[in-house]
């Protein structure tokens, strides 16, 4: 690979962070085989000890996330150094992303039919204004008919949204315990 | 060896070679690499690391010959960390020494 190609890969692969840190680094590996070059080595032999572009790359965008997430602690901050590590290698990603995504999908799922519910109990109480206009058939205008599609609609629709609100509660629970497992983690990959 | 472990060392190994005297990155990277297997590129994260928390300083100083270097200086924080990291590293190493001593009689 020639100083060129090389200087050009690791910029490709440092395209997460901002261009001003990019050429920052681009320059000091510049630096480093022009410098080696002057001192009579061989170029392709320097460029092969520094190591691949790639792996460069993945140390400096993990250290750059650290930095991001310990100013701005947020659940996505946090992810993003989490997922850099990931790259580096430093967990399994199925065992530590495995049980966090298996929960959130159980919150999802649990909002989503607390919001069926709420929805079928809206269709039902909505049932009634069609049934002056006849095309809501089996359904007569009764003082009966009313009353259980009154009890069916408010009984559904307050079933779901006592769900609704009870998964918003753990989710947030959860999210804050996402943030400060996700932090402990960083903890043990910064050492501090 | 373990990723973790060869980091916190090569950050003593730095840190103290900046101790007596300001270098620039090939330098460094000549002298860490004279004694420690490593990926030489790899030095250049960490002395960003180091700089961006302040355990260091880099300057740009012309040279004679092609393009300018950037130098690294050792901050009052840099000298007070590698006193830390060293009495760390010695404490642990010998532990680690007369362990092995002990498992070889």
């Amino acid at each position: 690979m020639t100083k060129k190609e090389y200087l050009e890969e690791l910029a490709q692969a440092l395209k997460a962070l901002p261009v001003s840190d990019i050429e920052e680094i681009v320059y000091d590996y510049s630096e480093h085989i022009q410098v080696a070059v002057e001192r009579g080595e061989i170029e392709s032999e320097v460029i092969k000890r520094l190591g691949s572009p790639k792996a460069i790359a993945k140390e400096y965008t993990l250290n750059h996330f650290i930095k991001t997430a310990k100013s701005k602690p947020s659940g996505a901050n946090y992810t993003k150094v989490l997922l850099a590590a990931l790259g580096l290698g430093f967990f399994n990603l199925v065992i530590v992303l495995g049980p966090f995504i298996g929960i959130w999908g159980v919150l999802i799922g649990f909002f989503i039919s607390g919001a069926a519910l709420v929805l079928s109990g809206v269709v039902a109480l909505m049932a009634i204004l069609l049934i002056p206009t006849g095309l809501a058939t089996g359904l007569s205008g009764t003082i009966w008919d009313v009353t259980a599609l009154i009890g069916i609609g408010a009984t559904l629709g307050s079933i779901g949204l006592l769900i609704m609100l009870g998964t918003s509660l753990l989710s947030k629970k959860f999210y804050h315990m996402t943030l400060k497992y996700l932090q402990l983690n960083m903890q043990l990959l910064t050492g501090k | 060896m373990n990723i973790q472990f060869k980091k916190g060392a090569l950050e003593l190994c730095v840190l103290s070679l900046l101790k007596d005297q300001d270098h620039y990155g090939y330098e460094l990277v000549q002298a860490v690499s004279e004694n420690i297997q490593m990926s030489e590129g790899t030095i250049y994260p960490l002395l960003r690391r180091l700089t961006l928390d302040g355990l260091t300083q880099s300057y740009l100083k012309e040279s004679n010959e092609g393009p300018p270097r950037k130098y690294y200086h050792l901050t009052t924080k840099g000298e007070e960390t590698q006193r830390l990291l060293c009495t760390e590293w010695n404490a642990f190493t010998d532990g680690v020494n007369r362990l092995i001593k002990g498992r070889s009689q």
